[in-house]
């Protein structure tokens, strides 16, 4: 476990200084990722016509901020990664370490977030002061919000990982990837705030991974749910985290005995 | 110790005809094929041995490193590294081995090699002072220290594949797969990749097994050969005993005290070259003592040399003719 440890902290180290190693794209790299904010203006909009209810525009902005705040925090792109690993025969450099190549992962996604992490602390703030969103924000939930945070990442790199590593049998995940992609987008509470759909849509996608990745913690910041609903919802979120890392090492196992290592 | 028994990979290749009406035929009924890349082979390397093997393109060279380093699970047989079975990958087999492949690279592109080196080091669990130590032997024998903190991207083919060496010999393990190491460099680097392989070995005792289709690595470095042809072992044994079995023929090289014309000597074998002074002829093998004593009586010969036919001309004829293989592959498996 310590040399898996001190793997992490140099891929994290070797992942930062490349994501540094260009100064323009750098920035453009942390600036990536509006999508959560292009529809808080579009939920905004909407509000002020008078067709999202009760639900005030202040409410959009604070849940979209947080929303964009989690997003920045869970950059995972593991799908397409996969692909290319297994597809171009690129994992055989990684199997030969004696370090599982999952600790690998693990030390480049940190050293993304990493990246991200400045915009999180300045902008969002500023973001909420000046749409007047700050008192929509529960503070004393701030434990509960970093826990299910941490949780929806562990879903997140998980799933992604699980559909990338069906390259061991499709050759080609990127398929499977488009398929993700719409999930992604309507299911996880980035573009469509789960309270939006109607009771019945939402209890089914309750029961699906994708809420639990930004959806969820970002609706406990802004107060939603209480006592048991709420430790309903976390026990579901640790129910995805503990099927998804396990599935993924079965693939992972499985996926190993067919692997070509082609092209290298 | 690496042992191979009755290894085999085989691999489920789709086939698709090409164009437009092959796609949509490959959709509705897809085909596959069953490529033998590697069939049935065995053999031993004991430790601190050098071993190339040797094949054509597609012959299941590159396929048996892979197996032997556990990238691939075999489909039948067993492979035994160091005791070990490869495809475990465990931590301890992994620290022991080295993969090199000329056309790959593990270095970070964007990054100079000195940060891929201190990734290694944590992959390895290389202390400070090994560390220091190892690296500072590494840049001196592979002369890395003006490049040590460009970027990869900035760097020749002929750097990176030193800087290559470098991150897989940091760990300092004593098995060392490479295929194809030199490809792609000019003849000086190739010299010094060859001079540091053999220094390598002889200073840490360390298991070579090389792939290369440059006879001058395969010359300089290998003490045993290993032909592998179709997925089988076609040879196993050193090059000198190859070269014996393969052609039929040695060269002899002749140096005149006064001028020969050429047509003098076409009776002894094929003449080669004849610039009136100095000739060379391929003389058949069973032959060589006659003709050689036959050139002392009947010229005035300065000098006079006996030679095997160059290696790279033993391999044009190995691959060139299937009727040609040394060794039926029921022979090799004995070796």
């Amino acid at each position: 476990m310590r040399r898996a440890l001190k793997a992490v902290g140099a891929t994290f180290a070797a992942g930062y200084a490349s994501y540094t190693q260009y100064r323009a794209e750098f920035v453009l790299y942390m600036l990536a990722g509006t999508a959560p904010l292009i529809m808080m203006f579009a939920w905004m909009s909407l509000s002020e016509a008078g067709a999202t209810g009760d639900v005030d525009k202040a409410w959009f902005a604070a849940y979209f901020l947080v929303i964009f705040a989690t997003r920045q925090m869970s950059p995972i792109w593991l799908i397409r990664h996969m692909d290319e690993q297994v597809r171009l025969g690129h994992l055989s450099r990684h199997l030969l370490k004696p370090v599982p190549f999952y600790w690998r992962l693990i030390g480049l996604q940190l050293s993304d977030n990493a990246i991200r992490l400045p915009i999180v602390l300045v902008f969002v703030p500023l973001g909420l002061w000046a749409l007047d969103a700050f008192p929509l924000l529960h503070a004393d939930r701030l434990p509960l919000y970093i826990l299910s945070l941490l949780l929806g990442m562990l879903v997140h790199f998980h799933l992604e990982l699980a559909f990338g590593l069906a390259a061991f049998w499709t050759d080609q995940s990127l398929a499977l990837e488009n398929f993700y992609t719409t999930a992604f987008l309507l299911l996880t509470g980035l573009t469509v705030p789960i309270a939006m759909f109607p009771a019945s849509v939402g209890n089914v996608i309750s029961y699906l991974p994708w809420r639990y990745i930004f959806g969820l913690p970002a609706e406990i910041l802004v107060g939603e749910h209480d006592g048991a609903a709420l430790l309903h919802l976390l026990g579901i979120q640790l129910l995805w985290v503990i099927a998804l890392a396990s599935f993924a090492r079965w693939l992972w196992r499985r996926g190993l005995r067919r692997y070509t290592a082609a092209g290298s | 110790m690496i042992s191979l028994r009755n290894l085999s990979m085989h691999f489920k290749v789709h086939e698709k005809e090409p164009g437009l009406v092959g796609s949509f035929r490959s959709l509705v009924n897809r085909r596959y094929r069953n490529v033998v890349a590697v069939d049935n082979v065995s053999f031993d390397i004991p430790a601190g041995e050098i071993v190339g093997f040797l094949g054509p393109n597609g012959a299941g060279k590159t396929t048996t490193l892979k197996m032997m380093s556990g990238l691939l699970h075999p489909t039948s047989g067993t492979v035994t590294v160091n005791g070990q079975t490869p495809h475990r990958r465990a931590p301890d087999f992994l620290s022991a081995i080295t993969l090199v492949m000329g056309q790959k690279q593990q270095l970070i592109w964007d990054l100079p090699a000195a940060d891929s080196f201190l990734v290694n080091k944590a992959f390895y669990a290389i202390d400070d002072g090994d560390y220091r130590q190892r690296l500072g032997e590494l840049t001196d024998l592979l002369a890395l220290a003006p490049i040590l903190n460009k970027p990869i991207r900035n760097l020749s083919l002929g750097e990176r594949m030193k800087c290559e060496l470098a991150a897989a010999l940091l760990h300092q393990p004593n098995i060392l797969f490479l295929d194809e190491p030199t490809i792609g460099l000019d003849i000086n680097m190739q010299q010094n990749v060859r001079d540091f392989i053999r220094d390598y070995n002889r200073l840490h005792q360390a298991t070579v097994v090389l792939t290369s289709h440059y006879m001058g690595d395969i010359a300089a470095l290998v003490s045993r050969v290993l032909v592998i042809d179709g997925g089988h072992v076609a040879f196993d044994g050193n090059l000198r005993d190859l070269t014996q079995r393969v052609a039929d023929r040695k060269v002899l090289r002749l140096q005149f005290a006064a001028p020969v014309e050429r047509r003098d000597l076409e009776g002894f074998g094929v003449v080669e070259a004849c610039d009136g002074r100095q000739a060379t002829i391929n003389v058949e093998r069973a032959a060589m003592a006659r003709v050689a004593g036959a050139v002392l009586a009947g010229f005035a010969v300065e000098d006079i040399a006996i030679e095997d036919v160059p290696i790279e001309d033993v391999i044009r004829t190995l691959f060139a003719a299937p009727g040609a293989k040394p060794e039926s592959r029921a022979a090799a498996g004995s070796a």
